[in-house]
Formats: structure tokens, C-alpha cells, sequence
């Protein structure tokens, strides 16, 4: 520490290359690694239509990285002071893995009341207009309408700058003048949009429709039939079971010294009581000698175990299953509404009411027919009930109304991923600015005199160098006449005149859009090699059958 | 056929209850009219001839012997015979009187079931004997009682026959509670009898309802050393009473149930 203070100056003064500051560089360029890699796939998320699952999961990998990020604000006092006093290695990682884990928490909860706070303070207004724009959102990233003054080719969406401009875009139009007007008389088109990519078009239904058929086809002939066949395997050996039983139930009787007939009747409970041990429920009135009576409870036996094991196995094998009866040809089979029912489940298509084939023409105008018998009408059926939703009263979207956890689900979906993308453009900021200083203090053995003016520092420079992006124009969408537009009511903040905290949001969401272009490669490249392509949860890919309109 | 004047407290109902009772001086002719005396052969056929379960006629001949009419007295001793040939034969003999009788219980007009009676002494202010009916049977902690006797087969040691019990009648209805016989000689005459088993009392039932099959050990009779069980009871509705004599089956007094109108 004595070298520490000679030369001292109120910005910049000698600084040791001592040992934290190595640690401190290597575990900052690895928080940076880790921040960039879920910067690049935050804006994939956003990029590619994510369900309620993947926001959640990225939202959540967010919170935790921007609560790293705030404690390994604190990590360089702490390890100061381990230096100065001496302290045990072992026991400054204790205090560090405290102090983060506790950091860490608290931040990860401010972030969430920060997006539930959003939720919850939003009117049924907001969020109704949430639930659409998010809708015309989705329906942008399946080019299934584009918007007028700001049109975006699929390539252009695909690219950093179109990515986080989806990201933000829902944040941005939330301040269209007469927005829920505009968006009326689009919405059949746009959620017809939605509804396509929710399908991934008809090529894909296509080919989603055939491998579930196979499937289909597959669970009758290797579950269906086999089960079928056993169960009537079973009901042919009725008349050898009960003879079976009879003899068994009639020997008894005979080791008694009576037969049926002659049994008193004082002893009757008595051979129901046998009978029924043998597994041969007869009823209380059952007359020992009444084999009639006796065969028809060992047929019902037997009939009831061959169900319940055929229906049980039909459950297991196929959803509701258990509804479909034995001894069905293929056609009855397939044509069956419960067949029916957890196939069209199985794709996606529970709203729609068609009738799915399990014969289809020849192998050319299979795709036709599948478009015009099927897929067409499964798209017509989601976007009736979505605009059945979608379309509601906006007072449907309030605390208590029909439509609340659509609005509440639709506005946290608009939330989080503006959100999430500032926490980790700023957290990624302030790291490299950070490692930038650890590098220049083992290079040049100088840094910031203070701790308190480097914390203040930091934070400017990271939101200055951010700033300086707002002028560098690297893509064209922030030119267009509609962002401008977008920009302008957003200044507004609902009001009439242009406000400070409208404006800093505005310059810093142009900010961020310019400075994607270039961090996104960078950031990517980061996430495949560096961390090995890890997906933070997000596998776009990994969903084999379309889901059907959010419920 | 004497009028016998009994129950006199009920006799309000009397004249309806009339029409249904059967008239005649002798026993036998109630037989012959289609009333089955239910004895030791009669009543436990009551259960095969309802269930349509088979019996053993052995058992229920050797059980029934009292009741066999004097020409088949004889037989009934080969019943015991160990030869199974001879006892085959012997059986194959009986073979048409029960038949007989299960057609005889299978179109009965109605039963004649013999009572236990305790005749009281006589009263010559009112010139009557206070009298006190039952059935062979009597039911523990019960007013009811039943016509049961005879086997119509056995298991397990245990005697296995068929009862008649009677559905308007208790030995606490107020009914046949007294004989009243105004000429002293007359009452004298047939306390002797009755005394001297020389006569007895039956009632005249009419089946009503179907046969009741009894699938419990409730109804056991006869203690440990002759011990039967119930199989089924026969519902019947008594219809009056008689005093018959034994030796010519002269038929003494007669009187109806006062409620036993159909």
C-alpha cells in the first residue's frame, strides 16, 4: 500500500500490479465471455418468435447474469482489503461467494419487480395494445406482413439490427397515435401471420402432418391391433375360464361332502364368500347352484380386466386413448373422435375442427390437398380464435377480466426483452470498461486513485461509449420515416411535449440498435467458441409440432 | 260341524272372515277339497317343491315315518336296509306317494297345520276355557312361531326342512284365546280328549306370498342332540281354527279368524 499512495492523484494516480488485479481481469473477461454470448442470444430469442417458456428462461438467465454483474462491481474492495490485512485465500472466496450470492439475489429480484412492476402497473389499455403488438410482432418475424414506410426484408430481420429492432419494436409503437385504430383493421392479416408462424407455414404442417400420419399409423399397427387382437384372445377363453372355475368351485363343494343343489341355503353366503375369493364376483343374491349367474361373473371378470388392460394400454399409447374400443378396422380407427382429437392435438390443430386423412391422394398433389383440405382451414380456425381473444374489449384485459393472463402474459413479453437487452448492453459496457482499466493497471501500473470516482467513471464512460453509437449509423432502419415517427411519440411519453426521460430512452434505443451491428458478430462468435454454442435454454429447434394459439 | 266360539272379544269381522273358511264335518274331507295337512313329510317338501331342489326321500321318509299312512308303515322299515340294491327298491316304491304329495302341496287350496295348545281350566261364569295356542316352533325373544317338521334332508348332521309361518297370526293376538263351550259335558268331553291327545287343534292357512328362501343360520331347532335348520318358510294366512278328533278326524269345533277376510 505505500507504493500505492506515493505520486497521488485526485483521477489517476501509481497503482500496484498486485495479484487481485490479475484475478479480477481474468474473472471480468470471463463475465464478459458469458455476457456477450446471452447478448447474441437474447436477440435470437427475440428474432425468432419465442413462446412464454423461452422469454421466461431467458428473462431468467438475464436477471442472474445482471446480478453477477453488480457484485463483481464489489469484488476489487473486497479483495483490496484481503490483501491489506492478509487474509486467508480461503476465507476472501467465502466472503466473495457471500457477497455475490447475496448481491446477486438482491439484484435478481429488483430485476423481476422491476418486469412484475411493469406488469402490474399496466392499464387493460396497455394491454391490449401489448397483446397486438406483440402479435404484429410475431407476424414481422414470420413476414407475414411488413410495415408500411419501415418495410424490413426477411434478411434485414435476421440481422443484428433487425433482431433488436424486433426486440424493441412492440416498446416503441406502444406510443402510435391511435395505435389500436391502425391496428383493427390489420389484425385478421396479422394474426393470420401469427397464426402461420405459430404453424411454420404449409410446407412445414406438411411435413409435420405426414410424420405425425406415420406415427398414427404406426401406434395401430404395432399398439392398436396387437391390444385389439389380445383382448379378443382374452374373450375367446371366457368359456375355458369359467369351466375352469366351475370345477374348482364345484370340487370344493364336493371335499364339503354337497354339490350346488343340495347345499343348504343357511351355507349360501358362505359359498358366495368362496366363490368370490376364487375371484368369481357373484352377487348376494346368487344361488350356489345358479351356474348361469356364475359364468356370467366370470365372463364379466375376465371382460373387465381384458378393458381395463386394453384401455389402460390405449391410454398409455395414445392421449384419451382410453375411449377408443377394441375391434376397430383402420378406417373406424382413424375416424375415430379420439384418434382424431390427440392427433390434430399432436400438430397443433385442437382448434380446428377438421378431419384429419389417414389415405391421402398420390404423392404429387398430396401437399395441395393437404394445403386446401387441412391446412387452410386449421389457419382459419386460429385466427378465429384468436381474434376471438385478441379482439376482445380492452376492459377484458384488466385484473379480474376475461383476457387478464393474455395481457399480463402479452405485456411481459413486451417488457422483458427491451429490458433484458439494456441491463446486458450496459452490464457488458461497464465489464469492458472495467477490463480495460485492470489491463491499462498491469500494463502501466496506474489507475483510478479512488474506488468511488472509478464507480461513477465507469458508469459514464460505459453509457458515453454506448452514446457514441446514437451517431454512427450502421444500418438504415433508424432512417426510415416510420422509426423516426416511432421516435417522436416516443418522446412524448403519452404527453404533448417531447420529455427528457422520452428522449434518453429514444437516443439510447437508437444506441442500442446501431450498436448491435457490430457487437452482434463479435458476441456471437463469443457464444459458439468460446462457450462452446451454449444455448442459455433457448432451443429453437427442439420444437417438433407447432404450438397452437397461446390459450 | 259345530260352531266353536272362540275368540269372542273379535268377533266383529266375523261374517266376511266366514266366507273364506272352509266348511266340512271331517278332517278328510278338507283334504280331499285340496288342503294339505302339513306333517312330517308335507311341510319339508315345501322347500324342494319351491326351489326346485332335489331331496332325499330316504331322510325324509325315515323322518317323515309318522306321517306315512298306514300301508306304507310297513315299507318305511327297509328304509334302514344297508343293501343299497334293496334300498333303491324300496325307495323307487315311495316313489309314487311323494310324487303324490308334491302335487298335492303344488295345487293346495290352503294347509292344515297342527297347534300345540294348553287348554286353561274352566270357567263357569263364562263358560269357556282360556286357551293358548302355538305353532310347533316357537321364534327366541319372539311372538311369532312356525309349523316346521320332518327333513327333507340332512347336512353336516343337522336336519334340513321347510316351515309354514303364519302372517296374521301371533300367540299375543287377542284371537282363539278362549274356547267357549256353554254345555258343561260337551267342555268336559273334549278336555278329555285334548288331554288324551285324542284330539287336537289345527289352523286352516291359505299361502300367501311367495316362498321365502332362508340363506342365514338364524332359524336352528332342536338343540344339539336333534338339531334342524330352516331352509324356507311358506307365508300363509290363517283362515280359522278346528278341533279335530284323531280317531274318525271328526271335526269338533270350527271357528274363523276374525280378521281374516281376503
Amino acid at each position: 500500500m505505500s507504493v500505492a499512495v506515493q505520486g497521488r492523484h485526485l483521477l489517476f494516480s501509481r497503482q500496484p500490479r498486485a495479484p487481485w488485479v490479475w484475478l479480477m481481469a481474468v474473472v471480468t473477461g470471463l463475465y464478459l465471455t458469458v455476457e456477450c454470448g446471452f447478448n447474441s442470444r437474447l436477440l435470437d430469442v427475440v428474432g425468432g418468435m419465442p413462446d412464454q417458456a423461452a422469454v421466461d428462461g431467458i428473462e431468467m438467465y438475464g436477471r442472474s447474469l445482471s446480478g453477477l454483474a453488480v457484485a463483481l462491481v464489489f469484488w476489487p474492495w473486497v479483495l483490496k482489503r484481503a490483501a491489506a490485512s492478509g487474509r486467508h485465500p480461503v476465507a476472501t472466496a467465502l466472503l466473495l461467494g457471500m457477497l455475490s450470492l447475496g448481491i446477486g439475489s438482491v439484484v435478481y429480484v429488483a430485476e423481476l419487480r422491476l418486469v412484475d412492476g411493469v406488469v402490474d402497473r399496466s392499464s387493460a389499455e396497455q394491454r391490449y395494445l401489448a397483446t397486438n403488438l406483440v402479435a404484429l410482432q410475431n407476424a414481422l418475424v414470420g413476414h407475414g406482413v411488413t410495415l408500411d414506410e419501415l418495410p424490413l426484408t426477411p434478411e434485414q430481420l435476421n440481422q443484428p439490427d433487425g433482431k433488436t429492432f424486433l426486440a424493441v419494436f412492440p416498446l416503441l409503437a406502444l406510443s402510435t397515435h391511435e395505435l389500436d385504430k391502425t391496428l383493427h383493421a390489420q389484425k385478421p392479416l396479422i394474426l393470420r401471420a401469427m397464426a402461420e408462424q405459430l404453424h411454420g407455414g404449409a410446407s412445414v404442417g406438411y411435413n409435420q402432418f405426414l410424420n405425425a400420419r406415420e406415427q398414427m399409423i404406426d401406434r395401430y399397427n404395432n399398439g392398436y391391433v396387437p391390444a385389439s387382437a389380445a383382448y379378443q384372445r382374452s374373450l375367446d377363453g371366457i368359456a375355458g375360464q369359467q369351466r375352469s372355475a366351475w370345477d374348482k368351485y364345484i370340487s370344493g363343494l364336493r371335499r364339503s361332502g354337497t354339490d350346488p343343489d343340495r347345499l343348504p341355503p343357511a351355507y349360501w353366503p358362505k359359498a358366495r364368500k368362496q366363490v368370490q375369493k376364487l375371484g368369481v364376483q357373484v352377487g348376494g343374491d346368487w344361488v350356489p347352484s345358479d351356474r348361469a349367474g356364475f359364468d356370467r361373473a366370470v365372463a364379466q371378470r375376465v371382460r373387465g380386466a381384458s378393458e381395463a388392460g386394453f384401455h389402460n394400454g390405449m391410454a398409455k399409447r395414445l392421449e384419451g386413448g382410453a375411449a377408443i374400443p377394441p375391434g376397430l378396422d383402420q378406417r373406424a380407427f382413424f375416424s375415430h373422435p379420439a384418434v382424431q382429437q390427440a392427433w390434430r392435438k399432436g400438430l397443433g390443430y385442437a382448434h380446428a375442427g377438421v378431419t384429419l386423412p389417414v389415405e391421402l391422394p398420390p404423392p404429387a398433389q398430396a401437399p395441395q390437398f393437404f394445403k386446401r383440405a387441412i391446412y387452410d382451414k386449421v389457419i382459419a380456425a386460429d385466427v378465429e380464435e384468436l381474434l376471438r381473444r385478441y379482439d376482445a374489449p380492452s376492459a377484458a384485459f384488466a385484473d379480474g377480466g376475461s383476457q387478464q393472463e393474455l395481457g399480463r402474459g402479452q405485456m411481459r413479453a413486451l417488457a422483458v426483452p427491451p429490458i433484458a437487452l439494456g441491463f446486458s448492453i450496459v452490464g457488458a459496457l461497464v465489464h469492458l470498461i472495467k477490463l480495460s482499466l485492470f489491463l491499462l493497471q498491469l500494463a502501466s501500473g496506474r489507475g483510478f486513485t479512488y474506488g468511488l470516482v472509478k464507480g461513477l467513471c465507469v458508469p459514464l464512460l460505459a453509457f458515453g461509449v454506448l452514446a457514441t453509437f446514437h451517431d454512427i449509423a450502421t444500418t438504415d432502419i433508424t432512417a426510415k420515416p416510420l422509426y423516426r415517427y416511432f421516435e417522436q411519440r416516443g418522446a412524448l411519453l403519452g404527453g404533448d411535449a417531447p420529455r427528457w426521460q422520452g428522449r434518453a430512452a429514444m437516443f439510447f434505443t437508437r444506441s442500442v440498435i446501431h450498436a448491435e451491428v457490430p457487437a452482434y458478430p463479435v458476441f456471437e462468435a463469443a457464444r459458439r467458441y468460446a462457450l462452446g454454442g451454449y444455448a442459455f435454454g433457448y432451443h429453437p429447434g427442439a420444437r417438433t409440432a407447432p404450438a397452437s394459439p397461446p390459450d | 260341524m259345530k260352531t266353536l266360539h272362540i275368540a269372542a272379544l273379535l268377533l266383529a269381522g266375523a261374517p266376511a272372515a266366514a266366507a273364506t273358511m272352509p266348511q266340512a264335518d271331517n278332517f278328510h274331507e278338507l283334504e280331499s277339497a285340496g288342503y294339505v295337512a302339513m306333517d312330517h313329510i308335507n311341510t319339508p317338501l315345501l322347500y324342494p317343491l319351491n326351489s326346485g331342489k332335489p331331496y332325499n326321500a330316504k331322510v325324509l321318509l325315515l323322518n317323515g315315518r309318522q306321517s306315512l299312512p298306514p300301508e306304507l308303515q310297513q315299507a318305511a322299515r327297509d328304509l334302514n336296509d344297508n343293501n343299497e340294491f334293496r334300498l333303491h327298491a324300496t325307495l323307487q316304491g315311495f316313489a309314487p306317494f311323494l310324487a303324490g304329495r308334491m302335487d298335492a302341496l303344488r295345487h293346495a287350496q290352503g294347509y292344515l297345520v297342527a297347534l300345540n295348545a294348553k287348554l286353561g281350566e274352566y270357567d263357569f261364569t263364562r263358560h269357556r276355557f282360556p286357551l293358548a295356542l302355538s305353532l310347533q316352533v316357537s321364534k327366541p325373544k319372539s311372538a311369532d312361531s312356525y309349523q316346521c317338521s320332518g327333513a327333507y334332508d340332512e347336512f353336516r348332521r343337522t336336519k334340513l326342512t321347510a316351515c309354514v309361518s303364519a302372517s296374521n297370526w301371533n300367540h299375543q293376538n287377542p284371537a282363539f284365546q278362549y274356547l267357549a263351550i256353554d254345555d258343561l259335558q260337551r267342555a268336559e268331553d273334549i278336555k278329555r280328549r285334548l288331554l288324551n291327545n285324542k284330539a287336537g287343534f289345527f289352523f286352516v292357512m291359505q299361502p300367501e306370498g311367495r316362498f321365502r328362501v332362508v340363506d342365514n343360520d338364524k332359524m336352528k331347532f332342536g338343540g344339539f342332540l336333534d338339531p334342524s335348520l330352516v331352509s324356507g318358510i311358506q307365508p300363509a294366512r290363517v283362515l280359522g281354527l278346528l278341533l279335530v278328533d284323531f280317531d274318525s278326524g271328526e271335526i269338533l269345533l270350527s271357528g274363523a279368524m276374525a280378521d281374516a277376510a281376503p
